[in-house]
């Protein structure tokens, strides 16, 4: 069963394992690289040391006899040199790999092998056999320890049996002190063996908790992304609404001119006709005249009498009037659509110098058809300069201010007019404020804190999307401006914002100085 | 003499504009507010009132239910530029609208609307005039006699509409267009219910059809759609009796049938005077229509309905 749960877990998540072994060979490559060189510098360290062990105690050390430049000075640079010359430069050349640290492991025995011999086998020295194996333990590999401790015993036996005084100081029991002395390094290597094992156990350990780390934090960025996107498109969706209803109050306000202007030049057609009769009749009579034929003069005076008959110069005269109606109707048409040109482009990439009473106006335009029927609109704007804004952006906020309050007003009134809306503007310093009241429905206390929250709406599902206030909110911020509401429920709303009058134009710099938080 | 027709709008382009266009045709009368054309119409016979429907204070179907009330003969057209569909409905359901017009609209459809309009309402003077206008039945008084209710929906909602109506009226019911037609053809039939949509067949045509079929039956949808451009041909080409949209009351189906009985049973209703004249002038004077098949009844109608009723 348990076997079972552990193959799942690990079919589960085959990539995080594959992404943990990854991680701990990874590990240990860096730990046998920075070993190989360590060793290396160590290797010539000793050798040195070797050297200068030789030149100064070896001659005293070794029966006191002579102190000229020894043989053991020779033997230490010579031998030393050979010994150390392949850990060295493998250690620096080919660190990392598995010969590397076995030559390195070699080296590293033969030059305590040297400095034993050159203290003349004193006990003392034999300790950096033990030194070096703890050292070599740090590749965390248990084959080096077996080399080090291979060549080790090699090196005491041989020595032991042809030349005991190198290695043990003097030529007794020499084959039992090769033995006493292999027991202990097994018994070093026992502790070592098992150190390697845990810390083994460890990184592997270590590198499945970064692994898994890794991709938790691949998985909250993927997510973090998801989310990103999902915003923007219900951002997105919010657009298309307020596009929506400003396409459907487009719609209505161009129906209604349409209708007439369509309707106005149908008319003027049929009077257009009546009067290009009667222009012929005048070219006829014009002729008639100048011809001098005054015999059929008096039948063409009766005939245009007739036709004159048909005409109304009542008629004519509202004719003039429809047709500056149709050219007043077509006027207001093209103003309507220079309007949504401004509302269309709701992605600037600049401030530009625009007039805050004039982005309200233009609102209030789209919201048109909104406002005859159910509110009444005051405005009482103040002196305000042009400065630099979003002006598309505050057309919107205009627009969300003012059909949430005329949908807290019809909440409120139903279609009796009874609702008033406020729109206030003022200079104060440098700041310009705008405020947006109504005396709707008001908003309930325990809502006022998150009205500019994302996906807040009292209304009905399907009726709001939540997202008005909260891009209104962001579009304030990206002004630096700041935005307040005050609500009493049952008697109304004041939304005030304050922007600052920017005179002179921030053009977006190159880099990012701060990261932008995006909704 | 002429007719007086009345054009109530807001706006005094869209009044000066339609007069314009009315002017020596009819006696032509405009107004800027519901108020104001309450007035006229209290004053004056009005035979057609035109008006818009997003206006302040009144909406064009407030205004056109009192005029209803005032002067029922007032045939009742609703123009607006804004397909609103409470507004469609109510122009229906509260108003009887006669029609309902879309601006920008088209000249010469308004003018021929407007002409049979007038022609509908002469006939029911001449009628009035002929014999006296029988009172209208109350809605809350019972019955005379059974009369027999045909519905045509999906099984389930058959089923409960049988155990509604079963002890007042003879219950008929069916489950596809043509199953209808057949029962229609075979019965006398007094109201009819039917759902927007059967089986995936739209129930334009099969309304259309029974205008020329039956026109005295009234007809009423139970939709759980709300669609505009549905609720619009079903008032101009269907001429349905109302729309109801579910959930609805039992009370106000049942309020809605017998109101439908009332106005059909009346030979002198406008509902029946209005169907009649549109009848003929749609389908002419067709000997009685001997049975046919569905899909050949439909065919005709919509041919003949494309050529003088399409907004």
């Amino acid at each position: 069963m348990q076997t079972t749960i552990t193959k799942t877990t690990q079919l589960e998540n085959p990539a995080l394992e594959q992404r943990a072994s990854e991680l701990f060979h990874e590990q240990l490559l860096r730990l046998h690289k920075e070993n190989d060189r360590l060793f290396a510098w160590l290797l010539i360290g000793q050798w040195l040391f070797a050297i200068a062990l030789a030149a100064t105690i070896s001659p005293l050390a070794w029966e006191g006899l002579n102190n000229a430049i020894h043989l053991h000075v020779w033997i230490a640079l010579i031998l030393g040199g050979i010994i150390i010359l392949p850990g060295v430069l493998l250690g620096f050349m080919a660190s990392g790999s598995v010969l590397t640290r076995h030559i390195i492991a070699i080296a590293q025995t033969l030059i305590g092998a040297l400095l034993i011999h050159l203290t003349g086998g004193r006990i003392e020295t034999h300790f950096h056999v033990f030194g070096s194996l703890a050292f070599l333990a740090f590749y965390r590999d248990w084959r080096v320890l077996l080399t080090a401790t291979i060549v080790v015993a090699a090196d005491h036996l041989l020595r032991g049996l042809f030349y005991p005084e190198s290695v043990f100081g003097g030529i007794t029991n020499v084959i039992a002190r090769v033995f006493e002395h292999a027991a202990w390094v097994v018994f070093e290597n026992v502790f070592l063996v098992i150190g390697i094992k845990r810390s083994l156990f460890e990184m592997r350990q270590l590198a499945l908790d970064q692994a898994q780390l890794e991709q938790d934090k691949e998985k909250e960025r993927l997510l973090g992304e998801q989310i990103k996107a999902s915003q923007a498109q219900l951002v997105q969706s919010e657009k298309m609404a307020s596009l929506g209803q400003m396409v459907a109050g487009l719609a209505h306000e161009m129906n209604t001119p349409l209708g007439y202007v369509q309707n106005n030049l149908q008319s003027l057609k049929q009077v257009y006709s009546e009067l290009t009769v009667l222009a012929q009749r005048f070219h006829i009579t014009q002729e008639t005249l100048l011809s001098g034929k005054l015999d059929t003069l008096e039948n063409i005076l009766v005939e245009n009498a007739s036709y004159l008959s048909k005409v109304n110069p009542q008629r004519l005269q509202r004719a003039a009037d429809i047709f500056n109606d149709a050219i007043e109707g077509l006027n207001r048409m093209r103003d309507l659509i220079l309007d949504l040109k401004n509302f269309s482009r709701l992605e600037e990439a600049e401030m530009k110098p625009a007039n805050l009473n004039a982005c309200i106006d233009s609102a209030l335009k789209i919201l048109h058809h909104q406002i005859k029927n159910s509110v009444l609109i005051v405005k009482d704007y103040g002196q305000l300069p042009d400065f630099f804004c979003f002006p598309a952006k505050l057309n919107q906020v205009v627009l969300n201010l003012v059909s949430n309050a005329i949908y807290a007003c019809e909440k409120r009134y139903g279609n009796s007019q009874k609702g008033v809306i406020t729109i206030e503007t003022r200079q104060r310093g440098d700041l310009a404020v705008l405020k947006v009241s109504d005396n709707g429905t008001g908003i309930a206390p325990q809502h006022l804190s998150k009205i500019f929250d994302p996906f807040f709406t009292t209304k009905e599902v399907g009726k709001g999307t939540g997202l008005g206030l909260s891009i209104t909110y962001k579009i304030i911020q990206e002004h630096k401006g700041n935005i307040r509401v005050e609500s009493k429920e049952g008697e109304g709303t004041t939304f005030t914002i304050e922007l600052p009058i920017r005179t002179e134009s921030n053009k977006t710099s190159m880099f990012v100085e701060t990261e932008a938080t995006s909704v | 003499m002429l007719h007086t027709i009345l054009f109530v709008d807001d706006e005094k382009p869209i009044l000066s504009s339609l007069a314009f266009s009315f002017e020596g045709l009819y006696n032509v009368l405009t107004a800027q507010s519901g108020t104001e054309a309450l007035n006229i119409v209290k004053t004056h016979h009005v035979s057609v009132i035109v008006s818009d429907q997003r206006m302040p204070f009144m909406t064009g179907v407030e205004l056109l239910s009192q005029v209803k009330q005032i002067g029922p003969a007032t045939m009742r057209i609703l123009l607006t530029g804004y397909a609103d569909l409470e507004a469609i409905m109510n122009s229906l359901n509260v108003g009887s609208v006669f029609r309902f017009v879309n601006k920008p609209w088209n000249t010469e459809r308004l003018h021929a609307t407007i002409e049979l309009a007038c022609q509908i309402y002469d006939r029911m003077n001449h009628l009035a005039g002929v014999a006296p206008p029988q009172p209208l039945q109350q809605i809350d008084s019972p019955l005379k006699e059974k009369k027999s209710l045909l519905f045509v929906d999906t099984p389930n909602n058959l089923e409960a509409l049988r155990n509604l109506f079963e002890t007042e009226y003879h219950v008929y019911t069916a489950n596809s267009f043509e199953e209808a037609i057949q029962i229609l053809q075979s019965t006398e039939i007094s109201a009819m219910t039917t759902e927007a949509e059967l089986n995936g067949e739209e129930c334009i045509p099969f309304i259309v059809a029974l205008r020329e079929l039956k026109p005295d039956l009234a007809t009423i949808l139970l939709t759980a759609s709300k669609d505009a451009s549905l609720a619009i041909r079903l008032i101009n080409e269907g001429r349905i009796f109302r729309y109801l949209v579910k959930p609805f009351t039992r009370q106000i189906l049942k309020d809605t049938i017998r109101e439908a009985i009332a106005q059909f049973s009346n030979t002198h209703s406008s509902e029946i005077i209005a169907r009649n004249v549109e009848r003929k002038r749609i389908f002419g004077d067709v000997p009685h229509i001997q049975t046919m098949n569905l899909k050949d009844i439909i065919r005709r109608a919509n041919a003949k309905l494309a050529s003088v009723t399409n907004y």
